[in-house]
């Protein structure tokens, strides 16, 4: 499904991305653990479209069609949904509003007939209830004061909203404490399925608890160092990073 | 020939057909206001009030009154534009249209007519209120009005008296071809405990040139309440000055709202003395700029008494070569403790071009109040324009969205659910148009 080859990308100047190479096929679940500044988010938000992150070698495919020359909102309907590390406030925009305009972006893309107002609320109640979101928040601004708790289980709702072919879940499990983690993950979890991919990028091991990946990556100086199955996330909560460095700068 | 000197002769050749021609007060008013003018003159950029709005180019234009009218054409633009369930009083090129009017039910005792006729059915109220808040000695533009005011509304609010349907007063600037002025008087009172909802609504039919100098006094007795939204959506020529004023008593409370769309350069300078204790007044606005438009708003908030209340947010969302000014002045006079005034002005500038002139000032001389103030010129916030792109939302609809919702915290401020429509509707078709023109 998405195919990453030879990836560098830089900021500032800065070359933070050295030659990733990740492919992900659907059902599976890829989780990315790293350093902090290891690039983790850096390839979430090539992945999504940030224009502050210039490519400069490399390819990504989704279902063999390139990405990199796509728009934000053109990869987002492709089917790219990545959830924000720190999801942003929108003062003024309802999360009712802005869903139904994304939706309907979504389905006009598809060649669909808009959701109406009544669609669009029952589909909303029935995605809020995988995160046990409050109805209510659908009428607030968009992440306006808003729990780290609150945005995060609205990162997984847009996500439930969407439908995307594949996920990236970036650093989801930053800011929330364990009955939050619990809920969030539970919400990500009901929304596997055997078409759809998902990438979960963390710091820690504690979110793979309950987020169980079928394969585990190491990103370390903008590279991917290891791969192994779900049992490496535990010897790195165990031994770190890094027994892990010397391959990296070679 | 200068403006002066071109006013004052049409002042001359016209002033026998202006209204009250045989009321020897306003005669009087009349001449005196066009001798201040002729020795004061219009504002330049050295009058501190107007440093930043340079009206020489309106200057330029020889502005005369409509000689002609095209009344059938008026009554269908206002029933397309204005508001569906208003009173109603008809302007065109500043000559009242009492068959595009509607004024049927109003009310017991509640006075709503034009200016032209109130000075024989309430002349000693015109008399009192004409020229008590606004005079000729404001600035060269006010004295003009003044001068040859052809009409306006008069507005009358018996006391206790709510008045439900907003009274709209529509005033249409017709496609002339030759450059038209339009002088319209209005005078607003509300009496004790009394209520109204007043909108000036300024319409444009075509992008003739022409010239808009209104003036608006409105007076609210103890306790009233006056909401005033003003809409201003003139075409891409026209030139607009409007000056309105209020003054309050005690515990009354004033709601002011401007929404400036069109006009080559548009001015709304809004004024209100607190008179009485416990008056409050809230002044809100949105403007929406593009090309070459220059949108003002000047406002000033007189606390001459204490424990009066004062809140100001004005929202510009400037695109292209636009500018915008916001000259804001907040007086606390000695006696005037316990107050608390607010006031804010924020700018999104969508292009490189486009500039702000904004500034914000506190005055205060009494000791224990709170007031602040503050401006904040910024562009579309990147993070949350990408937010709703990674959401799939088209660039385009994410800019409109985000305009829209900056803007929507003045609209959201007024009461009555169709004004607040129209002005939704008015400022989101200038949200687009200046977002059409890119956003750099």
């Amino acid at each position: 499904m998405l195919v990453i080859k030879d990836l560098h990308a830089r900021v500032d100047g800065k070359e933070i991305l050295r030659g990733v190479n990740l492919t992900v096929k659907p059902g599976e679940v890829h989780a990315i653990m790293g350093p902090n500044a290891a690039g983790k988010s850096t390839l979430a938000k090539v992945l999504a479209g940030r224009e502050e992150y210039e490519v400069t070698q490399g390819s990504v495919t989704l279902d063999g069609k390139s990405l990199l020359e796509l728009a934000p909102e053109e990869r987002a309907r492709e089917g790219v949904f990545m959830s924000f590390q720190y999801p942003v406030e929108i003062p003024g925009v309802t999360n009712a509003y802005f869903m139904r305009s994304a939706v309907n972006a979504h389905r006009k893309h598809r060649g669909e007939p808009e959701l109406d107002a009544g669609a669009f609320l029952k589909l909303a109640r029935e995605n809020m209830k995988l995160v046990a979101m409050d109805e209510k928040m659908l009428n607030r601004a968009v992440n306006e004061g808003f729990s780290g708790g609150e945005r995060k289980r609205n990162e997984i709702f847009q996500m439930a909203m969407l439908a995307p072919k594949l996920a990236v879940l970036d650093e989801t499990d930053s800011g929330l404490d364990i009955d939050a983690l619990r809920i969030v993950a539970s919400g990500v979890n009901a929304l596997r399925s055997p078409d759809r991919a998902l990438i979960v990028i963390t710091h820690y091991q504690r979110l793979l608890d309950y987020l169980v990946p079928d394969i585990t990556h190491v990103l370390l100086g903008g590279r991917i160092v290891k791969t192994a199955g779900k049992e490496l996330a535990l010897e790195l909560e165990k031994r770190g990073y890094e027994w892990l460095q010397q391959g990296a700068q070679a | 020939m200068n403006a002066v000197a071109h006013y004052t002769s049409a002042f001359a050749g016209s002033e026998n057909g202006l209204p009250g021609s045989a009321v020897p007060w306003l005669v009087d008013k009349r001449r005196a206001a066009m001798a201040a003018l002729a020795s004061t003159g219009f504002p330049t950029t050295r009058d501190e009030a107007w440093r930043y709005t340079d009206v020489a180019q309106l200057l330029t234009v020889p502005f005369s009154p409509a000689t002609s009218l095209a009344t059938a054409r008026a009554a269908s633009l206002a029933e397309s534009g204005g508001l569906t369930d208003a009173y109603r009083l008809v302007f065109v090129d500043g000559v009242y249209i009492a068959e595009a009017s509607r004024l049927a039910g109003l009310p017991d005792g509640v006075v709503v007519t034009n200016l032209a006729s109130a000075l024989g059915s309430h002349s000693d109220r015109v008399r009192m209120a004409f020229g008590k808040l606004v005079d000729a000695s404001r600035h060269g533009f006010a004295a003009l009005n003044t001068a040859m005011a052809s009409d306006g509304a008069f507005i009358a609010v018996p006391r206790g008296v709510r008045v439900e349907k907003p009274i709209e007063i529509l005033s249409i600037a017709s496609n002339q071809v030759q450059p038209v002025s339009t002088n319209l008087r209005n005078l607003v009172r509300v009496e004790a405990n009394a209520e109204a909802t007043v909108v000036e609504h300024y319409l444009g039919d075509g992008n003739a040139v022409s010239l808009t100098n209104s003036v608006t006094e409105a007076s609210l007795a103890e306790s009233a309440c006056l909401a005033h939204v003003k809409i201003q959506r003139e075409g891409q020529s026209a030139f607009h000055v409007a000056t309105i004023a209020c003054e309050q008593a005690r515990n009354s409370r004033f709601y002011s709202c401007s929404a400036a769309a069109g006009g080559a350069l548009a001015r709304t300078e809004i004024s209100s003395a607190l008179l009485g204790e416990g008056a409050d007044a809230q002044l809100f606005g949105a403007y929406v700029a593009r090309g070459r438009q220059l949108v003002d708003h000047t406002t000033f908030l007189d606390h001459a008494v204490p424990q009066c209340t004062s809140n100001e947010l004005y929202k510009g969302v400037l695109g292209d070569m636009s500018r915008g000014v916001f000259n804001g002045k907040v007086l606390v006079r000695k006696d005037a403790q316990k107050t608390a005034a607010f006031q804010s002005n924020r700018n999104v500038l969508l292009s490189d071009s486009a500039v702000v002139d904004t500034r914000p000032q506190l005055e205060i001389y009494a000791d224990d109040v709170k007031c602040s103030h503050g401006a904040t010129i910024g562009r579309l916030d990147d993070e949350a324009l990408f937010y709703l792109r990674a959401r799939g939302i088209e660039r385009a609809a994410a800019q409109r969205i985000l305009t829209q919702a900056f803007a929507g915290e003045v609209v959201h401020s007024i009461a009555h659910p169709a004004i607040r429509a129209l002005v939704a509707g008015v400022v989101d078709d200038a949200l687009n148009r200046a977002l059409a023109g890119g956003v750099s």
